[in-house]
């Protein structure tokens, strides 16, 4: 895909402004593969993902001329799929999981090292290099859709897209403040989800416990 | 030694791990967590979760997402592009399009109307009078009009007005004239009630008298103002849609 330059993507950006679809079909295409897996872990189904990533850049392409030059593109457009995800799911979740029993994930410190029992010693060594079967990619996905919006939102905006408190701040809408505790619960939950459905993974996941 | 004691939050861990702890809080953090077996194993749990999340795999885009260049407001060229239309886009462009098309007809009809106005109020005063203006022939003040021809046609011109008029005005000043200038001296009220006309402009906007050929030039410039408004608009909102 190539990298875009910053006065390229300003200039595709000023011409979409002016009305241009093929200037931005250009930054679509660029973005495409970000907004997607951004909404994919936000909702974890791929078709309705892939509905969504194409109504986030029609919505974009339609407020564009609300984006202010100088702060990050990719930034913008992570808001409006992240909007555009929890809509969609607000509108599918009848009974949305209540943040406020959140609770439940905050700070039980439990004994040992229960969750490295999920994974290998030699991965648990170099955790940046997993190679995730299918199995513990559909858990983690899983885990991730176990939580509360605002806590998933953060999360994703952290982990999965690179995205500075500060951004997600930004982005949310909400306080530094409010970013590090939604991070930090939903990570927490996500932490306890894996370790609650350990069994579902792969003898080898489970090598350190074994050990221990 | 107090604050050791105390175990660390998740939230501090969380943060600790994003290097998003204050110089203060690292150094509790730190103090702690060297002796600690019980918050370093929470802290490597947690890393874990994070590196798991981390090591999710960038999935590859189903199909492209570009959208389609009839979606185009200003589009100079429309390039054939590969047609990745999706039933959403459609329905909110036929959405968009449908309100586009309503106000383009409505100004279109507003234009016409305006033509046929200012051509009523122009033709008539340039023809000499035509059968269906028969009103506007007592106000455009040809005063060598025969009085006979003028006192049948002041009731009618008065029928007219009121229609116009504001209930206010009406009830103050018609009831009290027309008595006096139709069934009275005919020939020599005549030339006193032709002053209601001349006088009425203040009392009735002279553009909302539809009687009057500088009316209807009037509201015929009006809508013809506002017809141009809807057509431009409509072309310029292509561009900002929503």
């Amino acid at each position: 895909m190539g990298e875009l330059l910053r006065e390229d993507e300003a200039l595709l950006i000023s011409r979409s402004q002016s009305g241009d679809v093929n200037a931005f079909n250009q930054l679509v295409l660029y973005y495409q593969q970000i907004i997607y897996n951004m909404i994919l872990r936000m909702l974890g189904d791929r078709d309705t993902a892939a509905d969504v990533a194409q109504d986030t850049f029609i919505a974009a392409f339609r407020a564009i001329q609300s984006f202010r030059g100088g702060s990050s593109f990719r930034a913008w457009l992570l808001r409006i799929a992240s909007n555009q995800a929890c809509d969609h799911w607000r509108r599918t979740h009848r009974h949305p999981i209540d943040s406020l029993d959140s609770a439940m994930d905050e700070d039980e410190p439990h004994g040992g090292s229960l969750l490295s029992t999920l994974v290998t010693t030699d991965q648990a060594v170099n955790p940046e290099e997993f190679l995730l079967n299918q199995e513990l990619q559909e858990l983690i996905q899983k885990g991730l859709q176990e939580l509360p919006l605002d806590q998933r939102v953060a999360v994703v905006l952290c982990d999965v897209q690179g995205l500075t408190y500060e951004e997600i701040a930004a982005n949310t809408q909400t306080s530094l403040g409010t970013v590090r505790s939604r991070i930090a619960r939903g990570r927490a939950r996500l932490r306890d989800y894996l370790y609650r459905h350990k069994e579902l993974l792969p003898r080898s996941y489970r090598l350190l416990t074994d050990r221990e | 030694m107090a604050q050791q004691d105390e175990h660390l939050t998740t939230e501090q861990l969380s943060a600790f791990l994003d290097k998003q702890l204050s110089p203060a809080e690292r150094a509790v953090f730190d103090a702690h967590l060297a002796n600690c077996q019980q918050c370093q194993s929470r802290l490597a749990d947690l890393r874990l979760t994070v590196a798991l999340v981390r090591a999710l795999p960038q999935e590859e885009v189903p199909r492209s997402f570009v959208l389609p260049s009839r979606l185009a407001p200003v589009a100079e060229r429309p390039t054939p592009r590969p047609a990745t239309v999706t039933p959403v886009p459609q329905q909110r462009r036929a959405r968009v399009s449908v309100l586009q098309r309503t106000v383009r007809t409505v100004s279109t009809l507003a234009a016409v109307l305006a033509l046929i106005f200012i051509l009523s109020g122009i033709l008539p005063s340039h023809l000499g009078g035509g059968g269906a203006s028969t009103a506007s022939e007592t106000t455009a003040g040809s005063s060598n009009q025969s009085a006979p021809s003028n006192s049948a046609n002041t009731p009618h011109f008065q029928g007219t007005a009121t229609l116009g008029r504001t209930p206010a005005a009406d009830g103050t000043k018609t009831p009290v004239q027309t008595p006096k200038s139709t069934p009275a001296a005919k020939v020599q009220s005549n030339t006193g009630s032709r002053t209601p006309p001349a006088v009425q402009p203040p009392t009735l906007p002279p553009f909302l008298d539809l009687s009057q050929p500088e009316g209807r030039l009037a509201l015929g410039a009006l809508l013809l103002v506002l017809g141009i408004i809807g057509l431009v608009v409509t072309r310029r909102r292509r561009g900002t849609v929503y």
